[in-house]
C-alpha cells in the first residue's frame, strides 16, 4: 500500500512538474503544434550531414560498451589454462 | 525513513517549472539548471559516497572501520539516486515527446544513452540472476558512457536555442 501510494506522487511530481504546460497561453498562433515541424533550421534536423556524426557515434559507442561489457564477463569466466 | 521520502517528493513540487521551455530564453534557461542541479545532486553525492567507501575498504586498517559506520547510509544515498534520476529520466522523456517536432541528432542521441543508462541500472536493481546483475553493474558504471551523456547534455545545451 505504502509502495503504491509513493509510486502514485512520485508520478504526480512528474506530471505537475513537467505538464503545466498547455493551458497557460493565449498566443497560442504561433506555438508548434505537437508533430508539427518548423521549416527553418534545417541544419539540424536528422538525416543532415554533420549533425548525424553525433547520433552515429553515439550508438557506435553503446554497442562498443556493451560489446566490451558482455567480452570482460566472458572472459573472466573462461578457466584460464595452464601450460605443462 | 519513509517520511523522508514523502517529505522528498513533496520537496520535488516546489521545483520551478517552465517544463515546455519554448516560450523565452529565461525558461529555457531555468529548466536547464534545474536539470543539471538535479542531475549532479543525484549522481554526485552517490558516486563520492561508493568511491570514497570502497578507497577506505582498500586502505585498510582504521579506515575499514570507517566504512563500517558509512554502511547504514548506503541505501538511503541509493534510493534518493534511483527517485531523482527516475524523475529526471521520464521528465526528459516527457520534454522530449512534447518537442518531438524539433527532434534532433543531439536530443536523440540523448535519449538514447538515458534509456540504456535507466534500462542498466533498472535491471541491476531488480535482477537476481548473477550473470545480469554482473552485467548491468559493470555497464551502468562505465565512464565512457558518463563522459557520452555529459558531452551531450552540453551538446543539448549549445544547441536548444537554435
Amino acid at each position: 500500500m505504502t509502495k503504491l501510494s509513493l509510486f502514485l506522487i512520485l508520478l504526480l511530481a512528474i506530471t505537475v512538474t513537467t505538464v503545466p504546460v498547455f493551458a497557460d497561453d493565449d498566443d497560442d498562433d504561433e506555438r508548434i503544434g505537437f508533430g508539427e515541424r518548423e521549416d527553418d533550421d534545417d541544419d539540424e534536423r536528422i538525416g543532415s550531414g554533420m549533425s548525424d556524426m553525433v547520433l552515429y557515434v553515439t550508438i557506435a559507442a553503446i554497442i562498443g560498451t556493451v560489446g566490451y561489457t558482455g567480452f570482460k564477463i566472458i572472459s573472466a569466466k573462461k578457466p584460464k589454462l595452464v601450460k605443462k | 525513513m519513509r517520511n523522508m521520502y514523502f517529505l522528498l517528493i513533496f520537496l520535488l513540487f516546489l521545483i520551478p517549472s517552465p517544463a515546455f521551455a519554448d516560450d523565452d530564453e529565461d525558461a529555457i534557461e531555468d529548466l536547464g539548471w534545474v536539470a543539471i542541479g538535479a542531475g549532479v545532486i543525484a549522481n554526485v553525492p552517490f558516486i563520492a559516497f561508493n568511491k570514497v567507501r570502497k578507497f577506505a575498504i582498500k586502505v585498510g586498517g582504521s579506515t575499514v572501520q570507517i566504512a563500517r559506520q558509512m554502511a547504514p547510509s548506503y541505501k538511503p544515498i541509493l534510493n534518493f539516486h534511483i527517485i531523482l534520476n527516475s524523475i529526471g529520466y521520464f521528465a526528459g522523456m516527457l520534454h522530449g515527446l512534447l518537442l518531438s517536432s524539433n527532434l534532433e541528432s543531439i536530443s536523440l542521441s540523448l535519449a538514447i544513452v538515458m534509456t540504456v543508462l535507466m534500462i542498466s541500472g533498472v535491471l541491476l536493481r531488480y535482477t537476481s540472476s548473477r550473470n545480469a546483475k554482473m552485467f548491468n553493474r559493470l555497464l551502468h558504471g562505465q565512464f565512457g558512457l558518463v563522459i557520452l551523456l555529459v558531452g551531450l547534455i552540453f551538446l543539448h545545451i549549445l544547441t536548444a536555442d537554435d
